[in-house]
């Protein structure tokens, strides 16, 4: 398999997902206006129901990409190192990532989680992502 | 008599200290109010979401401090205002053509301002003068709003409320509104969410009938008041206006009926007066409560849109003032003249009298000489009093003159 669809895949799941992190951190700024009253400020934003059905919705796309990557990862690390593949902390960090927004979608599909909660939720697995993508491209 | 403006409006006063004075237009309490109002003069009291304002036209200023008093007991003395005379007849013309508004241009004002002298009527409480200074305001109102476009951009607090909504909730088409009460503001919310193509709408109201009735004009579901709880889980806009004197959706309530619905945003928007709805309500994360002084900031905005119309309303608003000027000195015009009239008459008729004494004279010749003093007395009256019916400041000097003239006259004979 090709290393570039998998490098590919990558920076697109990066990239929905760096969506998904900014449609989840409009909708806390939004929130925290219209609880403020600070009319001027969302005129031009749009709603808060649209910021949350985007992040979600992003977020959905993001995990497929990221999931099909990290396989496509697995499956050349497999071909490369063998046996070992598991024990490489780069396949087991994007696992684990992919493992954390498995369980938001299911949290959000399941148990409702919406607005600030799932905002949270979507930054703590963000970060989890930004530090995995960093640590391989070191 | 002086005409006298004591209020307090929505620049004034924030809306926890306008709906302690929502008792005065309580059904029960109006029999009381203006038998007061009546044992000092006359007056109108204009009590909408947005300001308690007391005209009143009585023979001292003393009158209309005790009015204060009685209608403004714990209110703190910098936040009413008080106005006289022009000052206040403008003040009046101003509100009634919606340059004092919230919403600058909104039309529902006026309608606010006609029923309180309707009602203030009813209760035998406006003088002759008063329904003159207010049938003018009328007039002056529907002439800003015909000659320009104040109204045409206006975006009424109801569709400012309803566009608010559509920041929170979304797309209307799948979501349900409850719109609670069935007065004009509720009407045009009503009509606002239909149009905009809310999935559900939802009315109640204390009349149920009435319920019925603006149900049927929006296409929506009427709902009796009791039934407000059962339906909460399922609605994501309530629009409330209403004249209750407590709140109808209170924390607890709202807490114990949402019961499984989603953690979707609920938006609420309250611009009844006293509040119909529990402020800390918006405590909850995901309902977002507003109220009459909360979409202020909203109604700025729109304003800076209108501003040249606001110019032009202002300008055509002083003229009319001017002209007000003179139409309030009419009736003291008007006496004056007939005064006058009634003088001179006198004057002729004792010149007859003498002379027809001196000259013997028999009936006919008297007749002609009656006729003639007659005559040439209401010329001279006619020449004379042309000048009080004209506009401007000789007609203010001419009336000061002829009243000093004609009030000695009277004191001397």
């Amino acid at each position: 398999m090709n290393i570039n669809i998998h490098i590919l895949l990558n920076i697109i799941s990066l990239m929905l997902l760096t969506l998904s992190m900014s449609f989840s951190t409009l909708y806390v700024l939004q929130q925290r206006w219209l609880k403020t009253k600070q009319f001027t400020l969302i005129q031009r934003l749009p709603s808060l129901e649209t910021s949350d059905l985007w992040a979600a919705r992003l977020l959905v796309c993001g995990w497929i990409v990221l999931l099909s990557s990290t396989l496509i990862g697995i499956y050349i690390a497999h071909d490369m190192w063998d046996q070992s593949w598991h024990k490489n902390p780069k396949i087991l960090m994007a696992m684990t990532t992919c493992f954390w927004y498995l369980v938001f979608i299911i949290m959000r599909a399941k148990f409702d989680y919406r607005g600030s909660k799932f905002s949270l939720i979507n930054l703590l697995g963000y970060t989890s992502l930004l530090i995995t993508f960093v640590y391989s491209i070191l | 008599m002086s005409f006298f403006l004591i209020g307090v409006n929505h620049e004034t006063a924030d809306v926890s200290v306008r709906e302690k004075l929502a008792w005065m237009d309580q059904e029960t309490e109006q029999k009381k109010v203006f038998s007061f109002i009546q044992s000092k003069g006359s007056g109108v009291l204009l009590s909408t979401c947005n300001r308690v304002e007391w005209y009143l036209n009585v023979p001292h200023p003393q009158d209309a401090l005790e009015c204060k008093r009685h209608f403004f007991p714990d209110i703190h003395e910098t936040l009413i205002y008080e106005k006289q005379d022009m000052e206040a007849i403008s003040h009046l013309c101003r509100v009634a053509s919606s340059l004092d508004s919230q919403v600058v241009g909104e039309p529902q004002v006026l309608g606010q301002v006609k029923r309180a002298y309707h009602k203030a009527k009813q209760f035998e409480a406006v003088d002759p003068e008063l329904d003159l200074i207010f049938q003018k305001s009328f007039l002056i109102a529907k002439k800003i709003r015909t000659e320009t476009k104040i109204g045409q951009s206006f975006v009424s607090m109801s569709s400012v409320a309803i566009d608010l909504a559509k920041k929170v909730v979304g797309h209307f088409s799948d979501k349900e509104a409850l719109v609670i009460g069935a007065g004009e503001m509720s009407t045009l919310a009503a009509k606002k969410l239909s149009t905009e193509g809310i999935g559900r709408l939802w009315i109640a109201n204390r009349t149920y009938d009435q319920a019925v009735a603006l149900a049927k004009i929006v296409d929506g579901y009427p709902m009796l008041m009791e039934q407000i709880y059962d339906h909460l889980e399922d609605i994501d806009i309530v629009f409330v206006c209403t004249g209750a004197q407590k709140p109808l959706i209170t924390k607890d309530h709202v807490i114990e009926s949402l019961g499984t619905r989603s953690k979707k945003p609920i938006m609420m928007i309250d611009i009844s007066v006293p509040r119909n709805i529990e402020k800390n309500l918006g405590e909850i994360e995901n309902i977002y409560v507003y109220d009459v002084d909360d979409l202020k900031g909203i109604a700025l905005e729109n304003e800076q849109l209108r501003k040249s119309e606001i110019e032009k309303a202002e300008k055509i608003l002083i003229d009319h003032l001017d002209r007000f000027e003179d139409v309030t000195r009419q009736p003291q015009t008007n006496a004056l003249i007939k005064n006058i009239k009634l003088h001179v008459e006198e004057l002729a008729q004792m010149e007859c009298e003498k002379i027809s004494k001196k000259l013997h004279l028999d009936q006919d010749q008297e007749k002609i000489l009656q006729r003639g003093m007659s005559s040439l007395a209401k010329k001279w009256v006619d020449s004379h009093i042309q000048m009080l019916k004209t506009d401007g400041i000789e007609a203010t000097q001419a009336l000061h003159l002829f009243s000093q003239m004609f009030s000695k006259d009277s004191d001397e004979s």
